[in-house]
């Protein structure tokens, strides 16, 4: 246990420090190469840099390198393999307008190396219930998470701070539960995600002074899907999960098919005179996690935040919860 | 949704996870595989499906939009 947390130690520094340090010159290069977009839940036309996705990326791979010098795992080469090819993919949206099934099926692509490496287990684990074998359906299962946690989280990141709000927040609660689990490799491997969801959440927070852009968002979803089937714990961390889930869900079924938001006519959120934000009644917009927080009213873009925070920390609890269950069998 | 994957994962282990089919040879390991995964599939569907009913009363009996 002791020469663990030396590893533990030095990786969240690295994890931590490498974004904080990297975004400041990030955000100038980007300024000075214009490559803006506005915010549109701002009065004034401010306009907010894209992508923080590098730096998001160079700290996952400088942390997980530390940790890989220690434990020299396939799962860490899974990890890193799997964020890197996520990244690539949300650079190449960032930087050029795909369609709505470009990322999906790209994504299913990231999630090779975890197959290739052979770093995933055919058995699903139940809270109470036991394990089911399912040799067949887990490949299905590893080929659909990584789009899955990819998108979703892509998805929520509609406001500022909330994506790698949210991450801090559902990573966090994943190694918790993966310590409850007594999986303290994998727990300590995951940990570099919530320290580079804290450092990024510094320059994203509300007021943004960068995006995340796709491929910010991509390579966090991904590295907390590929943490998810290495690391054993799908279910805890779809629980982790559940308001990105329900959003990504409630937009599926109102849209009924696969679209990105630059497709979409219709909108979900409007802005009253004092540039709150309210849900419209149009019915061809989609039907987001967003717009049913503001279906009791109209709120400031930190309000809707809080909530959603609110509900990840739920979430979250949750998943520890199902953690505990998990050692318990009926 | 925690109850629902948590009733799903009961279902899952308890029900399908002994499921085998034998007398087959080497498809056995095949068949039972394909079948479970059907089975699971189906019971996502029915998760989804659940969830849309419960979406749509939530929206009319709440929200109204």
């Amino acid at each position: 246990m002791v020469e663990l947390i030396i590893p533990a130690i030095v990786s969240c520094i690295v994890a931590f420090f490498t974004v904080y340090a990297t975004v400041p010159p990030l955000i100038k290069f980007l300024q000075k190469r214009n490559l803006t977009v506005r915010d549109v839940n701002k009065k004034d036309n401010v306009m907010i840099v894209r992508p923080g996705g590098p730096s998001i990326i160079a700290g996952i791979i400088t942390s997980e390198i530390v940790l890989y010098i220690f434990f020299e795992t396939n799962e860490i080469l899974a990890i890193m393999i799997t964020s890197f090819i996520a990244f690539v993919i949300g650079y190449i949206d960032d930087r050029k307008v795909m369609g709505g099934w470009f990322k999906p099926i790209a994504l299913a692509i990231a999630a090779t190396p975890i197959i290739l490496l052979g770093t995933y287990d055919s058995t699903l684990s139940f809270p109470l219930f036991g394990s089911v074998h399912i040799p067949a359906l887990y490949l299905g299962l590893v080929i659909f998470m990584i789009p899955i946690t990819g998108n979703t989280i892509n998805s929520i990141d509609v406001l500022n701070g909330i994506a790698s709000g949210f991450m801090i927040i559902a990573s966090f609660s994943l190694s918790i539960s993966l310590f409850i689990l007594q999986n303290y490799e994998m727990a300590i491997i995951s940990l570099p995600l919530g320290f580079v969801s804290l450092a990024f959440y510094k320059y994203h927070k509300i007021p943004s002074k960068i995006f995340p852009g796709d491929s910010g968002a991509l390579t966090l979803g991904a590295m907390y899907g590929t943490i998810a089937i290495v690391g054993h714990v799908e279910i805890i961390a779809a629980v982790a999960l559940l308001p990105a889930v329900i959003n990504s869900f409630l937009f599926l079924s109102s849209m009924k098919k696969i679209v990105e938001h630059r497709e979409i006519k219709g909108k979900p959120v409007e802005h009253t005179e004092d540039f709150k934000l309210k849900a419209t009644n149009d019915k061809t917009a989609p039907i987001t996690l967003v717009r049913l927080i503001l279906a009791g009213g109209p709120l400031s873009e930190k309000q809707v935040g809080y909530v959603i925070f609110k509900l990840a920390i739920f979430s979250g609890l949750l998943a520890i919860i199902t953690a505990f269950m998990m050692r318990v069998s009926i | 949704m925690w109850i629902l994957i948590i009733v799903g994962g009961g279902v899952l282990a308890t029900i399908i996870g002994p499921l085998s089919i034998t007398g087959y040879g080497n498809f056995d390991l095949l068949l039972t595989s394909g079948l479970k995964a059907i089975i699971a599939m189906t019971l996502v569907v029915v998760w989804i499906m659940i969830l849309s009913t419960l979406k749509n009363w939530i929206f009319r009996n709440e929200i109204k939009f």
